[in-house]
């Protein structure tokens, strides 16, 4: 994990606050919103890639033709790419090149192939990539990389990491009722393949002493659960972990939303997600509230 | 997309691999007269996007032409898993001693793809425990790969040049079409007069639906629900299912966390429907049309939005036009929170519409109704 940016963040080593930061696809409706939304948060945007139309700016931050050009006029190492799936390979691989350290793809319905093309490409440049189909990062009062509402998330020391959108933020708020705040929360991706997976931002954040509960939200489809459950025994992790899985009634066989989100014969259930956490001793919620009595339960 | 059997096999000998000489068809007499052409026994096969299809009924061995009417009547009868029999596949009965099995999938935990090979083909390959897996990434599988997976099978030296040969193929058409799955199972080694080679009997491909846009030739393979189609449109996520109880809600993962309330209370749900981002006037409402031409049979209505950078009010302005335009006749619980929360509830209840901020209340209100029925 040598030079990674997201580990440095999530090990506590280094504080995300202040990171300058880039929007590729800044000039559509969506990328104009989410940037002020994380302007506004305090997320210093110092720069806007929209090939073709360098010059022009965005809320006050200067757009550039390409992210080389970006990286030479400005200090950003993080990006947020809000490009449309047939233009999220080539934007990628284009920040890879340029020396941006940690990409959050938000763009939905990419191909798979892509994201294991943009996988490879990161690894060979030491550059960590989150996503695609994911509402990003927050680490609450320090930084937004993302699209996720900012109400939900108050600072503290749980570790969110999580295969939804609109869960996490539900899940979130029911923390923030109960009074647990949140270190960081990582939307994973709602995709087959998460270039970021669950275990590789435990491994970043296991030795973080400020994370004291770690909460996963899963979903139907793939073993991602299950792997964190032989994580957790395997490398004995000693911080509380629970979790909550989406997709107890679901059909087999039919795809529910995420691309991800799918039962393939006798993979992919709750029940086996399910059973492997709880033989790891995580406790797993029936329904979403359930989340912080079983953290304030755990023992 | 799953493809059904027909287009998969019709996409493989495209790909230059020899299939049954088989004929899909709707209706008796299609049938009736391709199977004299082809001869008995002939093996009718219902084309659904299901596993175990066997083990169901939905495979039927038609020996003589006597036994055709009440074969393919009492096939077209059937419903499973809530699927109709539309399409009937008519294919030759072929004899052959072995079944192999041979796969191709994107493995989702190593983030890479997997070539399965085995020799005990016909059962489910979950439950094999004597297969050979490799795993490979965006080049496809190494010549050693190919090899060792031929060497495993234990096979002849011409029926390994011939497995090779399929395996290949099988390859090129998982790459691409873009498919997340390739299977044949099984692939039974064919020997008669007139041939000697491996015939995949059944064929499962799943396409990768987000590589559709470049793979144009792969379009008329999608299915056409017109309702889906129509939810597309608006960016929804539609599934319909078979229960009575319509769940809608913004953002995948809270929808189908919705999908478990509501069967928690005993219900079960008539549709999962995601707005996507953006819960605006006009997206509720369009999804309220959808659903009133869509489920007709619906009995209640669940709507979990948890609004975070949409503001409550205008997704509540969605429901009072829904309610002017008589979109809401069945009975319908709302789960509104999120920015201006409180102003939307006033809003609906203004316009004698009683909603919740918190979801476990609408839940309740939801499973007093159900209890009323």
């Amino acid at each position: 994990m040598k030079e990674s940016l997201l580990a440095s963040w999530l090990s506590g080593e280094s504080d995300p606050k202040g990171t300058e930061v880039m929007v590729q696809g800044i000039t559509g409706r969506y990328g104009r919103l989410h940037t002020e939304l994380m302007l506004s948060y305090g997320t210093k945007i110092v720069a806007g890639v929209t090939p073709g139309k360098g010059g022009e700016n965005v809320l006050g931050v200067p757009v550039f033709d390409s992210c080389e050009e970006a990286i030479k006029k400005t200090n950003a190492v993080a990006s947020v790419v809000f490009v449309p799936a047939p233009n999220y390979l080539s934007a990628v691989e284009e920040a890879i090149r340029a020396g941006v350290k940690l990409i959050v793809g938000i763009t939905e319905r990419v191909p798979v192939r892509d994201t294991m093309k943009s996988i490879e490409e990161g690894r060979k440049k030491n550059a960590d990539l989150i996503g695609p189909n994911t509402p990003g990062v927050i680490f609450p009062g320090k930084i937004k990389l993302g699209i996720m509402p900012v109400q939900p998330f108050i600072e503290g020391d749980s570790l969110v990491l999580s295969r939804s959108g609109t869960l996490t933020y539900e899940i979130s708020n029911y923390l923030k009722k109960a009074g647990i705040g949140i270190f960081s929360a990582i939307g994973i991706g709602g995709d087959p393949i998460n270039s970021t997976n669950f275990i590789e931002a435990l491994e970043m954040a296991r030795d973080n002493p400020r994370i004291k509960n770690i909460v996963i939200i899963g979903e139907i489809g793939g073993d991602a659960e299950e792997r964190v459950a032989t994580y957790i025994t395997e490398t004995k992790l000693q911080k509380k972990v629970v979790a909550y899985i989406a997709g107890r009634s679901a059909p087999k066989e039919k795809k529910m939303g995420h691309a991800g989100a799918i039962i393939m014969g006798e993979a992919g259930t709750v029940e086996s997600k399910e059973k492997a956490l709880n033989r790891a001793g995580v406790p797993v919620a029936k329904m979403p509230w359930e989340v912080p009595s079983l953290i304030k339960e755990w023992s | 997309m799953r493809l059904l059997e027909y287009q998969a096999k019709e996409l493989m000998s495209k790909f230059g691999l020899k299939v049954p000489k088989g004929k899909v068809v709707s209706d008796y007499n299609e049938a009736e007269r391709f199977a004299r052409t082809i001869g008995y026994p002939v093996v009718l096969k219902a084309q659904l996007p299901i596993g175990g299809r066997g083990k169901a009924g939905l495979i039927v061995r038609v020996k003589e032409p006597e036994e055709m009417k009440a074969s393919f009547e009492k096939l077209k009868e059937k419903v499973v898993s809530g699927y109709r029999v539309d399409k009937v596949l008519v294919e030759p009965f072929m004899a052959h001693d072995r079944e192999l099995y041979i796969s191709f999938s994107e493995n989702r935990g190593d983030r890479c793809f997997t070539l399965i090979a085995s020799s005990s083909g016909g059962i489910d390959v979950e439950e094999v425990k004597d297969k050979y897996l490799a795993n490979f990434g965006l080049d496809g599988p190494s010549e050693q790969q190919y090899s060792k997976a031929a060497s495993y099978l234990k096979l002849t030296s011409k029926e390994r040049e011939k497995f090779l040969s399929i395996a290949k193929k099988l390859y090129s058409l998982f790459d691409r079409s873009e498919a997340e799955l390739v299977e044949v199972n099984p692939l039974a080694y064919v020997s008669d007069s007139n041939s000697n080679d491996f015939v995949p009997l059944d064929a499962k491909i799943i396409i990768d639906d987000n590589a559709l846009f470049r793979r144009p030739e792969l379009k008329p393979y999608l299915a056409t629900d017109i309702s889906v189609e129509e939810a597309e449109k608006y960016g929804f996520n539609f599934v319909p299912l078979d229960g009575d109880v319509a769940v809608v809600g913004n953002g995948a993962g809270l929808v189908l966390a919705t999908l478990d309330m509501v069967a928690s209370k005993g219900l079960t749900p008539a549709c999962f429907l995601d707005l996507g981002g953006g819960a605006t006037p006009d997206r509720v409402l369009a999804a309220l049309e959808l659903l009133s031409k869509a489920l007709p049979n619906m009995k209640a209505l669940f709507i979990n939005v948890f609004g975070g950078i949409t503001n409550s009010v205008s997704v509540a302005e969605g429901f009072l036009e829904a309610k002017r335009r008589g979109l809401l006749s069945k009975p319908f619980f709302i789960r509104l929170s999120g920015a201006g929360e409180q102003e939307a509830r006033k809003l609906l209840e203004d316009n004698g519409i009683q909603s919740h901020i918190d979801v476990e209340d609408a839940l309740d209100a939801l499973s007093r109704w159900s209890g009323k029925q």
